[in-house]
């Protein structure tokens, strides 16, 4: 068993929508497929399906979180930049 | 001999009696306000390292002076210390600058993996629990001492999958990177109690299999039931950990069950990630958690006395 292929693998069934509905139709050929030994793949075959959904829904929304949060800052930069410019003009104007 | 005893008994009993726990909250911006107008009324405040890995001198200088007013401790969420592969060193760089330009009390970080191949979960994941894990994890967290001059406490994390392949059981996995790396044990309970119910064993029998003596920091949070997806027919729930609502009865008489049989100080940290009240309730769910550590020693010292 390698730990480092395995994770590589759940981190793709976290973050890849179709990776993981293919998965999940038949995980242990996917499995395979994929790259991991027999005895990963036939780790993987009893894989909780309902908890797999689950934590791939929960790290989406906290990926999303993430993102709004950037977005959030990005904006406020992009609005300090904007002000401090339009200052900078009409300090030069004078 | 029973003189010998006695005397170590009632060594013991006083060093219970003289522990000094701490009861504090985690620091958000959106509760500056409630905190410093009940700084009183807290003991000590916990603050996400990773908010502020690229903070200026001078946002550096108003944590410095926090930090004057309150002890303070770091808390990292994006090293995936548990990891299989080997953590980024500039990561553990960031911590060390932060750690050297604030000196807290104490750093963490989690028992998790949030990246593998270059793919970002975006979150603390729970990996596969095996020898080889552990052995990857001993030696991230190793490194992480090295580059950080302070051992790390590492925080039990909360999961809604049974990380699949795993040759070991949460408890074991965690006993066996705790003893392995000189890690302390940052103790999640709200995270202990949801993997407990989610996945059908006795929060407070799976409690008792962690390494309670290496314990020196607690989290308490709040969470929520969600049902599990379509098509599965059970219509079972999970315990979702979600930091936006309050410590639910359970987890206090946790934090009691601790408390009796972990003799050390203990640092109980409340965290909230949003849907934030009043901080009035806040301080009513420190109170409550001051009132479970007391009940808690409370009954340790009779259970030593008894034996």
């Amino acid at each position: 068993m390698n730990s480092t292929t395995l994770e590589i693998y759940l981190a793709r069934l976290y973050t890849d929508a179709p990776a993981r509905e293919n998965f999940l139709a038949d995980p242990e050929t996917e499995a395979r497929n994929a790259g991991l030994s027999d005895a990963d793949a036939i780790a993987l075959a009893g894989f909780d399906h309902a908890g797999l959904r689950m934590a791939a829904t929960s790290y989406a929304n906290k990926r999303a979180q993430h993102r709004r949060l950037r977005q959030t800052l990005y904006d406020a930069l992009a609005g300090w930049w904007s002000n401090r410019r339009s200052i900078s003009k009409k300090t030069l104007k004078r | 001999m029973a003189a010998a005893v006695a005397v170590v008994v009632a060594g013991e009993v006083k060093r219970i009696a003289q522990a000094t726990d701490r009861v504090g909250l985690g620091w958000r911006s959106e509760l500056a306000a409630g905190i410093f107008s009940h700084l009183d009324d807290i003991d000590l405040l916990e603050i996400i390292a990773d908010d502020h890995f690229r903070d200026s001198r001078r946002e550096l200088r108003a944590l410095r002076t926090l930090a004057t007013q309150t002890p303070i401790t770091l808390h990292g969420v994006a090293m995936g210390l548990a990891g299989s592969e080997p953590t980024e060193t500039r990561r553990m760089d960031s911590m060390a600058r932060l750690v050297d330009a604030l000196a807290p009390e104490s750093w963490s970080e989690h028992l998790a993996f949030v990246r593998a191949g270059g793919i970002e979960i975006g979150h603390l994941a729970a990996p596969p629990r095996t020898a080889q894990n552990v052995a990857a994890a001993i030696a991230n967290i190793q490194r992480a001492t090295k580059i950080v001059g302070i051992a790390p406490q590492m925080e039990n994390i909360a999961t809604l999958i049974d990380p699949p392949a795993s040759t070991l059981d949460e408890a074991t996995w965690i006993t066996n990177i705790i003893a392995g790396s000189g890690a302390g044990l940052l103790l999640d309970l709200h995270n202990l109690y949801a993997n407990a119910l989610n996945f059908g064993s006795d929060p407070a029998a799976l409690l008792l299999r962690f390494p309670l003596q290496r314990v020196k920091t607690v989290h308490l949070s709040g969470g929520m039931w969600v049902p599990e997806p379509e098509p599965n027919p059970s219509k079972r729930m999970r315990l979702l950990d979600d930091h936006v609502h309050d410590v639910p009865p359970p987890v206090f008489e946790l934090l009691a069950l601790l408390a009796t049989h972990a003799p050390q100080p203990l640092d109980v940290i409340l965290e909230r990630d949003g849907e934030y009240p009043d901080v009035e309730c806040l301080l009513m769910q420190l109170d409550a958690a001051r009132s479970a550590l007391r009940h808690g020693r409370s009954l340790g010292s009779q259970m030593l006395v008894a034996a």
